[in-house]
């Protein structure tokens, strides 16, 4: 065979060889292009349509499917059997872990380097520092109390608010889901730190909101005015020293005013709640330089008079409208789905 | 043959797989041709014509089976090689065959047509494609290696053991058929 014959032979381009190209002349009128087969029309079913709409009704079963299995899953994790025990592990002295369960009205004491670890029902997790005291008051579907009688715990909690509460004494601190601190002592003093979501402390029919990365101390008779995590202590001493000086019946004037002027120097943005708390708790500092440093705080660039001396004469309405510009709700416990993990 | 590139094929075919007709219309220009060649070296031109399309409405219809989009080319090969006539007189062109190609100049090369066709159609499988591609559908070693997934060498090395064997069983000079294809 010729290199020619095997070029053409193989290639249709390649200089032709007239054995093969005999052969193609006389086969050619058989091919696809003689019979113009590509221009001719394909009649494809109507599937498209149809197979689109089937995917798309696919698609809305899955997701219908998921959502249900998430809504079934959602409602299980909420469930509690009334009153059944919750889970517990303590992680003792020698490092070993003896699981236990709390029931209600029983309580759980960690020894001085024990700490244990409680399944909060099925909404999350109570870890108990050493020398801490629980009691299991409640639990049920909705609602799950433990006393903390001393000591210090950590919560982790993903549920709808105030299914998960701590007491202590008249002392209530109401999960509104979240993550937090909770430090007390026996006589009723004590601190909470909130790193995710929202708490509410609570003592007879006074409520303070505490917000993320804000802590709350507080006694047995009263509690301060929320201060960021991250506050300096000299932030934290003058906020303090300020509230006490409001709360008593005859405050020192000037020191007030120079401590207001310090706070509101050192106020950075994300102190707004404390600077919210200092005024809705003490309307008058309205007239001082707290006002317009929480305006800032907020975003609000013109300062509004009438609403500030509605703040000042203690007008509800006037902080509602201020509260509705915080840059985050404590309705919105679904947000912290990571508490969930 | 076509100025499709590889990157052409697969974006049609991942449109196509989400219901893109257009885009289907497009993979049935680029490969009626290999599709043609392996129905016309098994059946009759009336009937290859009439399952050319026939292939190309299963392939729509079976397109989401197919897991590979780079091996379009191959997959409809094989359904061609599997899709069958309803008629067993469908089948293949007896020699002598009275089938007229009206494309043909005259009915003598029509006639001579079909005689080489159906010489072609006895071959092994692995021949009368080939040649069919070559020969019928002016396809390269190449782009036959590509729409059946064989190598070049191996479809080098069918296309002249095919022609030898075509030779063989024509049993006279292929020039003379040249001849009567110049007139």
């Amino acid at each position: 065979m010729s290199e020619q014959y095997d070029d053409y032979l193989c290639d249709p381009r390649a200089k032709p060889h007239p054995e093969i190209q005999a052969l193609e002349r006389l086969l050619q009128p058989l091919s696809a292009n003689a019979l113009r087969l590509a221009h001719r029309p394909l009649a494809l079913p109507r599937q498209s349509t149809r197979a689109l709409r089937r995917r798309y009704f696919q698609v809305a079963v899955a997701v219908a499917a998921t959502l249900a299995c998430v809504y079934v899953a959602h409602l299980y994790r909420l469930s509690w059997p009334d009153a059944s025990p919750w889970p517990a592990s303590i992680v003792q002295a020698d490092g070993s872990i003896r699981s236990t369960v709390l029931r209600v009205g029983e309580q759980l004491v960690t020894g001085p380097i024990e700490t244990a670890s409680l399944e909060a029902a099925r909404i999350g997790k109570v870890r108990l520092a050493p020398s801490s005291e629980v009691r299991l008051i409640q639990t049920r579907g909705g609602r799950h109390r433990i006393e903390l009688v001393n000591g210090r715990l950590h919560a982790k909690i993903w549920a709808p608010p105030s299914h998960f509460g701590v007491e202590h004494g008249e002392l209530r601190f109401i999960d509104l889901g979240c993550e937090f601190e909770l430090n007390v002592e026996r006589s009723g003093s004590g601190t909470l730190a909130v790193t995710s979501g929202w708490v509410i402390y609570g003592r007879e029919d006074k409520q303070i909101l505490v917000p993320e990365y804000y802590s709350l101390a507080f006694d047995g008779e009263s509690a301060q005015v929320p201060v960021r995590l991250d506050s300096s202590s000299e932030f934290r001493n003058r906020v303090d020293a300020l509230d006490a000086q409001l709360t008593l019946n005859a405050a020192d004037r000037p020191r007030v005013s120079d401590l207001a002027q310090a706070i509101a120097a050192r106020a950075r943005d994300e102190d707004y709640f404390t600077l919210l708390n200092l005024l809705v708790k003490h309307p008058s500092l309205a007239a001082g330089p707290l006002y317009p440093r929480l305006a800032k705080a907020l975003g609000i660039e013109r300062i509004d008079e009438s609403h500030r001396a509605r703040w000042a004469s203690g007008d509800a309405s006037s902080r509602e409208e201020w509260w509705q510009r915080l840059p985050k709700q404590p309705k919105s416990w679904w947000l912290n789905w990571r508490d969930a993990l | 043959m076509n100025d499709s590139t590889h990157q052409d094929v697969l974006d049609w075919v991942i449109a196509a797989q989400n219901g893109s007709t257009e885009a289907f219309r497009h993979l049935h220009r680029r490969f009626v041709s290999s599709v043609h060649g392996v129905l016309l070296s098994r059946f009759r031109p009336s009937v290859a014509e009439e399952l050319t399309q026939e292939c190309f409405l299963i392939a729509f219809r079976k397109l989401k089976q197919l897991r590979d989009p780079r091996k379009f080319g191959p997959w409809i090969v094989a359904i061609a090689r599997r899709v069958d006539a309803v008629d067993e007189r469908h089948h293949y062109v007896a020699v002598g065959s009275e089938e007229i190609v009206d494309t043909h100049a005259t009915p003598e090369l029509a006639i001579d047509a079909m005689r080489v066709l159906g010489v072609i159609q006895s071959l092994p499988q692995a021949y009368r494609e080939t040649l069919v591609m070559r020969l019928v559908e002016g396809m390269s070693a190449f782009e036959i290696a590509e729409a059946t997934d064989l190598t070049p060498e191996s479809v080098r090395v069918n296309l002249h053991r095919g022609v030898r064997k075509l030779r063989d069983a024509l049993a006279l000079d292929l020039e003379i058929v040249g001849a009567r294809a110049h007139e």
